[in-house]
């Protein structure tokens, strides 16, 4: 095995290709392109090149972001300085894929081209066969155990929405319990800043759509910083309450502004921009850790966050939308 | 008007004028068939044109909500969250009957499972957008499956009314004056004939009585 | 070159003991070797530390190999500085030509004055290497910002310089 690479020399690295990112200036033109093909243009002067001139027409962008989030999955692989920690944020594929699988069982569909991801840490090949054959022995235990539960109590009924939060909750168990493990305090943060937007966002989607506390619980996932009660309580109140009641958190400003922009235009594009914002943001601002996981994990989001933006560009100028109903759906650049 | 090709007989008049008083009958029939059914293909259509824009209007928001969980969402987590539907619904096709049309009648029920909730997903992997465009979407089902009925329904009764109207349109400008023309025909040729027999009579009449005077 | 003479000295005055070396004189080379030893170490941990940031940075940008080797090379000071103290006092006991015999006093006075250049060396050499690889990322992203880039090392080289002062004020200050 190769030895692991050090922190240093991670962060250098990621310290160049962050100069590659893309500016929001660059992304100002792309919202700007008279079409897809020019959004397209604007890209191909970037180190988006390359991928770019193998793209037939505009309407493969999808395969061009996935080839680039696998290419920067690779790249994490290989400088991460502690693969314990950035295999974390790619957990999501692995159980996107369990998700996949375990619902296409229970469709007993038949084997179409099913939505897998290929950027988990164990290769679909293994999941499939886990899940095909119910041999949850080939996973690990955290999959494992999450899998056959689910398989219990879907001898009864099947309920896709219980698959999904199930493995939801089985995700961060298994993230939190890494993070405390490696006492990764930054991990940690981030994971519980994320969680708690999250579920702040469940509350609203919940009360948006007129649902109670017990549709919300199944939603909630623990490890937050709000308490459980917070959320009982939430759902009930107006929504002035709620803002009042999280401004002493850090999360008041995200609330508060998402709330209102909903308020106005009956959306939560607002608030789900603010968040990502708010997660990226936090990890800008700790991102000069020269000795820490930080400014690589930094990059990874930065880079998720890119691929995010391009897609919003791409599918606004494949269907004409108008740039305005573009921008308010774009997240802030990382650099 | 053509002549309809009949021996100018007796018999063959009072054939024609029972056909012709058919007719008739039926062409009255037939135009009050037609003019009842416009007025039900009207209220229908209207009905339809009411509800098309409304599927349309709610289809147009319903892709819009759709197009933006698109934008925000991977192709493959999009497609996890919709790929096990919860919301089942038994659509079941019988026969209705618009006078003496058959048409289809389509009875829309839901058969979801009520513990179960409608968004198949979890709140936490996908975006907000996407439940606007669920709830848009099976909001607009049973409207599509109404519009669907409808539309078949005004399509099968226009095609109805069509044939009605030529139905009518021969009865009214080929049948009718067809036969009415035959009819003078032939009562012209019985006529004819009648005055050719009286001549003739009159005229043998008119011999016999010469011959008697000479003998 | 000089490594190996030292190793050399080291070896010879080792074997000179049993030949009857004074304390003095093995205090006062144990002062050499320490201060060698340990400032050239955290030269070696230092050097190291920016040399994987300025990998890092050439992998991605062979361009700036220059710059980024100046700022790796700044932890590398501390061990000349510990070398040179070493030499002085090789040179006092005239190492190179027939050792003079010391009171085992002037030993431990010439040892505990290679001490400052020997433990700053080592720590200062250690968290500039850590300051020079933060500021590669400077390097990294502005290139045309070498000249703030270098600033901060040579901050946390002050120290070592200052160290290398006292040690070399004292070592001079010691009559032979």
């Amino acid at each position: 095995m190769m030895p692991q690479p050090s922190y240093e020399y991670g962060v250098a690295r990621v310290r160049v290709l962050e100069t590659r990112l893309l500016t929001r200036e660059r992304i100002e033109r792309m919202v700007d392109a008279e079409s897809a093909e020019e959004a397209l243009k604007v890209l191909s002067e970037t180190s988006y090149a390359p991928l770019v001139a193998e793209l037939s027409s505009p309407y493969e962008y999808d395969e061009l972001l996935s080839k680039e989030m696998k290419r920067v999955r690779d790249f994490i692989d290989e400088i991460s300085p502690d693969p314990a920690i950035t295999e974390l944020f790619f957990l999501k594929y692995d159980f996107h894929n369990l998700k996949v699988l375990l619902k296409h069982r229970y469709l007993s569909g038949q084997d179409d081209e099913l939505p897998l991801a290929r950027m988990g840490t164990i290769p679909v090949e293994v999941l499939k066969k886990a899940v095909e054959d119910s041999d949850s022995g080939i996973l690990p235990p955290f999959m494992a155990d999450v899998v056959k539960d689910i398989d219990e109590i879907c001898v009864l009924k099947v309920d896709p929405q219980r698959i999904d939060t199930m493995l939801d909750r089985a995700m961060y168990d298994h993230i939190f319990e890494v993070c405390r493990r490696k006492r990764n305090s930054f991990a940690l943060r981030y994971f519980q800043m994320q969680v708690d937007l999250l579920n702040l966002r469940s509350l609203l989607r919940a009360k948006r759509l007129g649902q109670g506390f017990d549709f919300l619980k199944e939603m909630l996932i623990p490890h937050g910083s709000l308490s459980v009660s917070f959320y009982s309580r939430a759902i009930e109140q107006p929504y002035e309450q709620l803002i009042k009641e999280v401004e002493s958190t850090p999360y008041g400003k995200v609330v508060a502004e998402g709330v209102e922009d909903f308020l106005r235009g009956g959306t939560l594009t607002a608030f789900e921009r603010l968040m990502d914002d708010y997660l990226l943001s936090y990890v800008r601002s700790v991102r000069y850790n020269p000795f820490g996981i930080e400014a690589i994990v930094g990059y990874l989001l930065a880079k998720e966050n890119e691929i995010k933006l391009i897609r919003i560009i791409m599918v606004g100028k494949i269907n004409n939308l108008p740039a305005e109903k573009i921008r308010e759906r774009l997240r802030d650049v990382y650099v | 008007m053509a002549v309809m090709r009949v021996n100018p007989t007796r018999m063959e008049l009072t054939r024609l004028k029972n056909r012709l008083q058919v007719a008739v009958r039926g062409h009255k029939l037939l135009k009050d068939k037609r003019d009842e059914m416009m007025r039900r293909f009207i209220d229908l259509i209207k009905r339809n044109k009411e509800l098309r824009e409304r599927v349309e209007q709610k289809l147009t928001l319903a892709f819009k909500d759709f197009l933006m969980a698109r934008a925000v969402m991977s192709s493959e987590v999009l497609e996890e969250a919709i790929m096990f539907p919860t919301r089942k619904v038994e659509i079941k096709p019988s026969i209705g009957n618009i006078m003496g049309v058959t048409v289809p009648v389509i009875e829309y029920k839901e058969v979801t499972d009520r513990e179960l909730s409608p968004y198949p997903y979890s709140f936490a992997a996908t975006s907000a957008e996407l439940d606007g465009a669920i709830a848009a979407f099976s909001d607009i089902l049973p409207l599509m499956v109404e519009l669907a009925q409808i539309e078949k329904t005004c399509q099968m009764l226009a095609d109805e009314i069509e044939k009605t109207r030529r139905r009518v349109n021969a009865l009214e400008y080929v049948v009718i004056p067809q036969l009415k023309e035959t009819i003078r025909y032939i009562t012209m040729k019985l006529d004819e004939n009648e005055r050719g027999n009286r001549t003739r009579l009159m005229k043998v009449k008119d011999m016999l009585e010469k011959k008697d005077a000479t003998i | 070159m000089e490594l190996g003479q030292i190793f050399a000295v080291l070896g010879a005055a080792a074997s000179t003991t049993e030949t009857g070396l004074s304390l003095g004189q093995i205090y006062a080379i144990l002062g050499a070797a320490t201060a060698v030893v340990l400032a050239g170490l955290g030269s070696v941990f230092g050097v190291a530390i920016a040399g994987q940031s300025a990998a890092g940075v050439v992998t991605e940008d062979p361009d700036k190999f220059g710059q980024v080797l100046l700022l790796q090379a700044l932890p590398g000071t501390q061990g000349i500085y510990g070398l040179l103290i070493g030499f002085i006092i090789m040179n006092k006991l005239n190492i190179f030509g027939g050792m003079i015999d010391i009171s085992t006093e002037t030993g431990l006075l010439l040892f505990v004055s290679a001490l400052p250049i020997a433990i700053v060396g080592l720590i200062s050499a250690i968290y500039q290497g850590r300051t020079s690889a933060a500021c590669i990322g400077i390097i990294a992203k502005r290139p045309e910002e070498l000249g703030k880039a270098i600033t901060f090392p040579v901050v946390v080289e002050t120290y070592a310089v200052l160290a290398l002062l006292a040690s070399f004020l004292m070592v001079n200050g010691i009559p032979v």
